[in-house]
């Protein structure tokens, strides 16, 4: 058997056997799908009921019948959807005293007024989420709008709805008209997602190599290591074995992931109706109870978008480039942090190097969101090249499809090459500083090594 | 003279601010214990991981059993470091298993010799302990094991009694001289003086970068011979004394009533033991006579102050 297979050999199985690995493997997906699942739990539950009284002193929004102060809009303000909030009209000013003491928890109140100056005082006990407050908002708003085009235009709402248009500009790629495309930058934010898990997994593996690297030199091993092996050999046993723990743990993952997502949706859609869950995601707009799915994926807004965004994805290229540059990221990356393990006598020593290293996939992160604005731009173009931030912007222009095929090509080109001058020099760093001990090494030290 | 298991010639290594080693050459006949001696940071350290193909010379060159040293030697050598370690975390015949393995051996021999060597050093139960719950000593033995497993032609061994209780360097040094008499040449470097008396055939003594001092220890104690004799005898200190004429010089005497301990010096260069006892033959009466040779820690010291005062 090859020394290097050896040792790649060792370096996975010590880890892949570790307690450590097997906690981490199952209790990532479900701690993942708890919390997400919490989230929409407690969105379904938000158990916080809120009586709300709307004071109309000029009786803009409601009007007296038979003594009860009755909206004029009952459908909008009886909020069928949502027991949750309980609105009471009343024409009559409530001293503040006596609203602490009454049953309600929140007082709005309009009048003339409202209409020239646009706000609306509202009192609270405990301050309500903001999802309340848009709802609230979103009513007024609506039946302000009303009151005005009524009032001073004398339109109908009817005639208003009838009369309102809402656009949506499509891009287009004029080389590429067959292809309808409203979902670019959406799709650019799950470029994003994808290329924040090669950023996480980079950081978590690369300081894996770098800790392994530095257990041998602290435990002295490496000395007897090297007089069998190449420290080249060591070095790459090293990474490609920690790598391939990756891998493994990403197939994992995702198996799980498949496995819990699956079981966790049959279990929440058994126990509420979708469209539910899709008002709560869409945050205020109301549909019919019996909404299909499709229904309800349109009316997500935001998460429908994600959805459609995804179906439009070129997923068979964005999954080749995801392990693409999560292998070369990691193979640049993780050199470098072995590099920096090997210069230090201490893990706590490492930081001096880590962060210079780690800087460049910081700024990448920042910078993809400019990329996901402007992906055509000179900056989208040099950072999707240069190697160091490569993995993650180049991985969110693929998602988006905003890129020339000439662009990616040299952006590979230029990543294999950089990884292999990288795992070169990081060899020379790391051949002498794994017999180093007990000097506080400079960046002019380092530089010294490199020409031994 | 017999085969060269190893011979350096003209070792030349830099480090970025000091020369390691200036022109050393060192020969380590077959099938013997050669001492590499020398204070720290000497350049002991910087040879051995040349002949370990660690680092490499910057000038000159190294036979393993006359081949040019290359990297199919790296079976043939065993190699203790002085600095030694394990994996903590990883269990001892695993980890025994894995490192016979980089050193080329087939795993189920290694799997064969290892429990062979397991018993002998009466460890048989460590196989699935980790190396973290083992004491120091116990940490060392696996190491030593794991050095020799692989029965290399040359074996090096840096400091290897240091960190044994003294039952422990009794059985190392038992299985090195048993190692020996299987026809394995065994590199021993060291500062325990009394090992070198006691197990090296040859040495060579390093200092400052450069080498000293090399050759047999019987050769190198005869070198450093000062016609130095103790004599125990009865008898009139007075007149032996007397007798003692220029030519002998009493370094040191010790008296216990009648009975005296002399050690005298001889101080010229053509008379020997017969011509003192002559002399002083009539005045006492001999009860042993004994040449006093000096030890290897003396002539180390001696050599190196001697060195450093010169420059």
């Amino acid at each position: 058997m090859n020394k290097t297979s050896l040792i790649i050999k060792r370096e996975y199985l010590t880890r892949v056997t570790k307690k450590s690995f097997l906690i981490v493997t199952f209790l990532v997906p479900f701690l993942f799908v708890a919390v997400f699942a919490g989230v929409i739990a407690l969105g379904l539950s938000d158990s916080t009921n809120h009586n709300v009284l709307v004071v109309d002193s000029s009786g803009i929004l409601s009007n007296n019948i038979n003594g009860k102060i009755i909206p004029f809009n009952t459908e909008r303000w009886k909020n069928a959807k949502d027991s949750s909030i309980v609105y009471n009209f009343t024409h009559e000013e409530m001293e503040v005293q006596a609203f602490l003491d009454s049953d309600y928890t929140l007082k709005i109140s309009v009048d003339d007024q409202t209409v020239n100056d646009e706000n609306v005082p509202m009192l609270y006990k405990e301050l309500p989420s903001s999802i309340i407050s848009n709802k609230i908002e979103n009513n007024l708003q609506d039946d302000f709008q009303e009151y005005t085009w009524e009032t001073f235009l004398n339109v109908k709402p009817e005639e208003y709805k009838k009369a309102e248009v809402n656009i949506d500009l499509v891009e287009q790629d004029a080389e590429n008209l067959d292809v309808e495309d409203p979902h670019l930058r959406t799709r650019g934010w799950i470029g994003y997602g994808l290329s924040l898990i090669i950023y996480m997994t980079i950081f978590l593996f690369g300081s894996l190599v770098m800790r392994g690297v530095l257990e041998e030199k602290m435990s002295r091993i490496v000395e007897v290591l090297i007089s069998s092996v190449k420290p080249f050999q060591l070095l790459m046993g090293k990474i490609i074995g920690v790598g391939l723990v990756g891998l493994t743990q990403f197939i994992l993952w995702i198996g799980l992931f498949a496995v819990i997502s699956a079981v966790g949706i049959g279990i929440i859609s058994s126990q509420t109706n979708v469209s539910e869950l899709a008002d709560q995601l869409e945050n205020g707009s109301v549909i019919s109870k019996d909404a299909s799915l499709e229904q309800a994926l349109a009316s997500m807004g935001q998460a429908g978008d994600y959805i459609e965004a995804a179906f439009s994805m070129n997923w068979t290229l964005v999954a080749l480039c995801f392990i693409f540059y999560f292998l070369g990221g990691y193979l640049l990356y993780g050199s470098l942090m072995a590099a920096a393990g090997s210069a230090v006598d201490a893990e706590a020593d490492s930081q001096q190097f880590l962060v210079p290293i780690t800087i460049p996939l910081i700024a990448a992160i920042m910078l993809s969101q400019l990329v996901i604005v402007n992906p055509e731009s000179t900056i989208a173009t040099v950072f999707s090249i240069f190697p160091l931030t490569s993995p993650i912007i180049m991985l969110v222009r693929v998602s988006m499809g905003s890129f020339e095929w000439w662009e990616l090509a040299l952006s590979i080109i230029v990543l294999i090459a950089t990884f292999i001058g990288t795992v070169a020099l990081a060899g020379k760093i790391y051949r002498t500083g794994i017999l180093m001990y007990g000097k506080k090494v400079s960046y002019m030290e380092l530089w010294k090594w490199l020409k031994y | 003279m017999s085969k060269l298991i190893l011979e350096a010639k003209h070792i030349v290594k830099n480090y970025a601010s000091h020369r390691a080693l200036n022109d050393v050459s060192i020969a380590v006949p077959e099938k013997t214990i050669f001492g590499l001696l020398g204070p720290n940071g000497a350049g002991k350290t910087s040879l051995i991981r040349i002949i370990n193909q660690i680092t490499g010379p910057d000038s000159g060159d190294i036979f393993l059993d006359g081949e040019l040293l290359n990297r199919a030697h790296i079976k043939d050598i065993g190699y203790l470091p002085e600095e030694r370690g394990l994996y903590k975390k990883m269990k001892v015949g695993e980890q025994a298993l894995y490192l016979a393995q980089l050193k080329g051996m087939d795993k189920a021999v290694a799997k064969a010799k290892l429990m062979d060597w397991f018993e002998r050093f009466e460890i048989s139960e460590w196989w699935n302990k980790k190396v973290d719950e083992l004491s120091k000593g116990m940490a060392q033995k696996i190491q030593f094991i794991t050095t020799v497993l692989h029965e290399p032609k040359l074996l090096i061994l840096d400091e290897p009694f240091s960190g044994f209780d003294p039952i422990n360097t009794n059985l190392v040094k038992s299985e090195i001289l048993r190692l020996k008499e299987k026809g394995t040449s065994i590199i021993l470097s060291t500062h325990n003086m009394d090992s070198v008396e006691e197990i090296c055939d040859s040495i060579a003594l390093i200092n400052k970068s450069e080498k000293l001092l090399d050759g047999t220890v019987k050769d190198i104690k005869d070198q450093f011979k000062t016609q130095t004799y103790e004599l125990d005898f009865t008898g009139s200190i007075i007149g032996f004394t007397n007798a003692l004429w220029t030519n002998f010089e009493l370094l040191e005497k010790e008296t216990e009533g009648d009975n005296h301990k002399c050690k005298v010096k001889i101080l010229n260069n053509k008379m020997g033991l017969n011509e003192l006892l002559s002399a002083t033959l009539p005045e006492v009466k001999f009860n042993s006579v004994s040449e006093v040779v000096p030890s290897m820690n003396d002539i180390f010291i001696q050599v190196i102050e001697a060195k450093n005062a010169q420059s």
